[in-house]
């Protein structure tokens, strides 16, 4: 952050050798040096990210279709918006609530079957590192590659329902409206569990053992232990890994797409589906900026807030 | 050339004699033996063109852009021969459908042109032809060599690459939607091929369940531009319309529409479970791994399904053009073809490439590498017939899809819209499949979207 420059000292570096010797005292330099290091970082990232919404926010007041000329867009202002939020025709709104239970379905299952393995693992147990290393695995498949596979999976015919079936005497129809979502949050939660489990079995590795020997001897019980010491301890910890994995869930893609396509009817057209169909599929790039533009302001919002919170924890501690 | 007269004597006489026999002689007798007229000896038309062509274009590099298809692999297949005869080099560029109608309209929208030959269908024919990115290609069918016979290309293909009266490609597969049934299973039970879409009902309530694992009935309908797909097949003999051709206006909440997409949601009953997301390669399994007694697809699957490789119904499977409505039998043609780009410096090698890849005389082998058929000798000749089963069904349904478009109707729009207008029908027809609506509320949602989509 370049906020943080103001307060920044280049230690042991001779900057009397620099080329600007004589135009500024040395305080002087030791200010402006570290801006002008910053230059070529900030350039990058401002054509990439600044530059990049700049577009889309520009993109998201007009009316243009992919492949008409540029000339031939139309400045609508906010029309964009509010035929998304007002519109009887517009399944934005159902796509939010789609996208909230995609969310919160994923996360909270994800964080707590990750925390407990890790918790688990934690233990001084034979073979960790091959169950570690086993864990990985659904993490560095492709994505698309996870997404085909387990549209196999969950076919009326498939593994899924094999199992279902000889446990629970059922069948269910994984391709219908109604499980189609229940089907990709399985997914996703058998891929990205294992994201939690690493990280947060690295931070229980390092905790420092006193805390942990005083108590004992004070008697505390294990829930105890875990409730006063490791809760607090890997609070930091879980928040930054849960801000990562938040982020990436609203941008989850690839599986969705090659598991349903959005359908059947909207099932599963979350956020990120949606704007894939209305830019390039329906090429209404007015229309999909417009979301884009929204989700970018609920990740920021969203992110900042958790952000808040993860300071709070780092503050307590 | 010849160090010995008399070879070259008796060789002239041999040939004089054998013009005369063949004068003479049944047509059959035309066929060249080897000793008459060793191929190596005496060039081809193919050749003979290609020499020229050689002579001018040597050395040429020729980019063409192109998505992954049967056809193209067959085509990759014939490049070298291409090369060698020509001295044109090809570089493909090949990606995914629907990467590359991405790429193509970037090219097309910010003015570059990165190819010389792209591949090309009618979905986006309007879009890229509006913008100036395509090269008019009725001066170069003029122009072309006897062997190449653009008449011989099926009209109805020919048709859908041309816009607004200008031919912007040329055709080299094409598909139509027609009916697939298991002959055996309808000789065993002693049941008659529909002919009807109430037929087709009671055919596919009968078979569904009739045997173990057996469905009445399969087809794609996935949300988006498949349901579209299948469904425009289902509109036209119900008497519905997208747009009106005499107005101009959209006609999706008209009765013969609700209707045509309700009895897709009854028949839908008999389909296996899970059809509300079946993609095209599900449809096809199901059928091909002997699961659905009749399947209403594309004929392209119809080369899969005769593959006992991959099919344990081929041989047991018959064809028929689809069945005919309230309003009339109809079905639809789409396809692909290549279109030359106005920027491209190498016109004249792009279009011999074209013209070799896509002529008459190159079509048998186009044909053995797995190419496409789109041809009409190759269809109505009893030979190929005999060996394709389902070559007459596809003649007989690209008349329902001529029928259709005489009306001045089609399964595609032929405006820029088309793909967003497409994506309304393919969501809202989907979620009406699903049950989250009703079909007539489904068509009252598409019309109002088509609506807002045309007063822009």
């Amino acid at each position: 952050m370049p906020g943080a420059l103001l307060t920044y000292r280049l230690p042991n570096v001779p900057i009397q050798d620099m080329k600007m010797r004589g135009f500024l005292s040395r305080s002087q330099r030791s200010k402006v040096v570290p801006y002008v290091l910053i230059v070529p970082a900030f350039a990058v990232v401002f054509v990439l990210a600044v530059f990049s919404v700049f577009w889309l926010i520009r993109m998201s007041l007009v009316q243009w279709t992919f492949g008409v000329e540029w000339q031939e867009a139309a400045w609508v202002g906010l029309d964009n918006f509010q035929w998304l939020l007002f519109s009887e025709h517009s399944t934005f709104r159902d796509s939010v609530g789609l996208t909230t239970v995609y969310v919160a379905g994923t996360l909270i299952p994800e964080l707590v079957i990750g925390f407990g393995l890790a918790l688990l693992l934690n233990r001084q147990i034979i073979g960790r590192s091959v169950y570690t290393a086993i864990l990985i695995i659904p993490i560095v498949v492709m994505p698309s590659m996870v997404g085909l596979v387990w549209r196999l999976y969950f076919s009326y015919d498939g593994l899924v329902n094999f199992f279902v079936e000889t446990f629970f005497g059922v069948k269910p129809n994984w391709y219908g409206a109604e499980l189609a979502l229940p089907a990709v949050m399985l997914v996703d939660i058998w891929e990205w569990t294992p994201f939690f489990v690493l990280i947060l079995l690295a931070g229980l590795q390092a905790l420092p053992r006193e805390p942990y020997d005083a108590a004992l001897v004070d008697g505390a019980s294990n829930w105890q232990l875990f409730r006063h010491i490791t809760l607090p301890l890997m609070a930091p910890l879980v928040l930054t890994a849960t801000i990562l994995r938040f982020m990436d869930i609203l941008r989850i893609f690839a599986v969705i797409f090659v598991m349903f396509g959005g359908g059947p009817g909207d099932a599963t057209t979350t956020l990120p589906i949606y704007i894939y169909k209305a830019t390039l599929v329906a090429r209404n790039v007015g229309r999909g900026s417009a979301v884009s533009v929204m989700l970018i302001i609920i990740i920021v919002t969203l992110t900042f807030l958790l952000v808040r919170l993860l300071e709070r924890a780092k503050f307590e501690m | 050339m010849f160090a010995n007269k008399k070879v070259f004597y008796n060789l002239m006489v041999l040939l004089i004699v054998a013009a005369f026999l063949v004068g003479c002689g049944p047509q059959e007798a035309a066929e060249p033996t080897e000793e008459e007229a060793p191929p190596e000896e005496v060039a081809t038309p193919i050749e003979a063109w290609a020499a020229e062509v050689h002579a001018q274009h040597e050395g040429t590099k020729l980019r063409v852009s192109a998505a992954t298809h049967p056809s193209i692999e067959a085509f990759k297949a014939m490049t070298p021969r291409f090369e060698e005869l020509t001295g044109i080099d090809v570089v493909w560029d090949e990606m995914e459908e629907g990467a590359h109608g991405q790429k193509m309209l970037l090219e097309a929208t910010s003015g570059t042109t990165s190819y010389d030959v792209i591949m090309n269908c009618p979905e986006r024919l309007p879009n890229l032809a509006d913008l100036g990115y395509l090269e008019p290609l009725d001066s170069w069918l003029n122009n072309t060599p006897d062997w190449f016979d653009n008449d011989d290309i099926l009209l109805a293909y020919r048709e859908m690459l041309a816009y607004e009266d200008v031919n912007y490609g040329v055709p080299f597969a094409g598909e139509t939607v027609f009916l697939f049934y298991r002959k055996d299973l309808f000789d065993k039970y002693d049941v008659e091929v529909p002919t009807t879409f109430d037929e087709v009902m009671e055919t596919a309530e009968f078979f569904h369940g009739k045997e173990d694992g057996l469905s009445g009935v399969s087809f794609r309908c996935r949300s988006g531009w498949e349901f579209t797909y299948e469904w425009s097949i289902f509109i036209f003999p119900f008497g519905g319309l997208m747009v009106d051709p005499a107005t101009g206006k959209p006609g999706l909440n008209n009765s013969g529409t609700v209707d045509s997409l309700e009895y897709m949601i009854e028949l839908s009953q008999y389909a296996p479970v899970g059809i509300e997301s079946y993609s095209f390669p599900e449809a096809w399994d199901a059928f091909m791994q002997g699961k659905a007694a009749m399947m209403i697809e594309a004929s392209a699957a119809a080369p899969e399904v005769e593959n006992p490789d991959s099919s344990v119904v081929a041989g047991k499977v018959g064809y028929a053009p689809m069945p005919a409505g309230p309003a009339g039998a109809y079905s639809g043609v789409w396809g692909w073809g290549f279109s030359m780009t106005v920027g491209s410096e190498n016109k004249d090698a792009a279009w011999a490439f074209i013209t070799y890849m896509t002529g008459k005389a190159t079509h048998q082998e186009y044909i053995e590498n797995g190419g496409i058929v789109s041809r009409a000798s190759m269809l109505s000749d009893p030979k190929q017939q005999a060996q394709y089963s389902y070559y007459q069904a596809i003649l007989e349904t690209l008349k329902q899809a001529a029928d259709l478009q005489k009306q001045g109707l089609g399964v595609v729009l032929m405006i820029p819209e088309w793909s967003e207008i497409s994506e309304i029908m393919g969501t809202e027809g989907s979620r009406a499949f699903a049950g989250e609506i009703t079909a007539q509320e489904a068509a009252d949602s598409m019309q109002a979207q088509v609506e807002e989509v045309f007063s822009r």
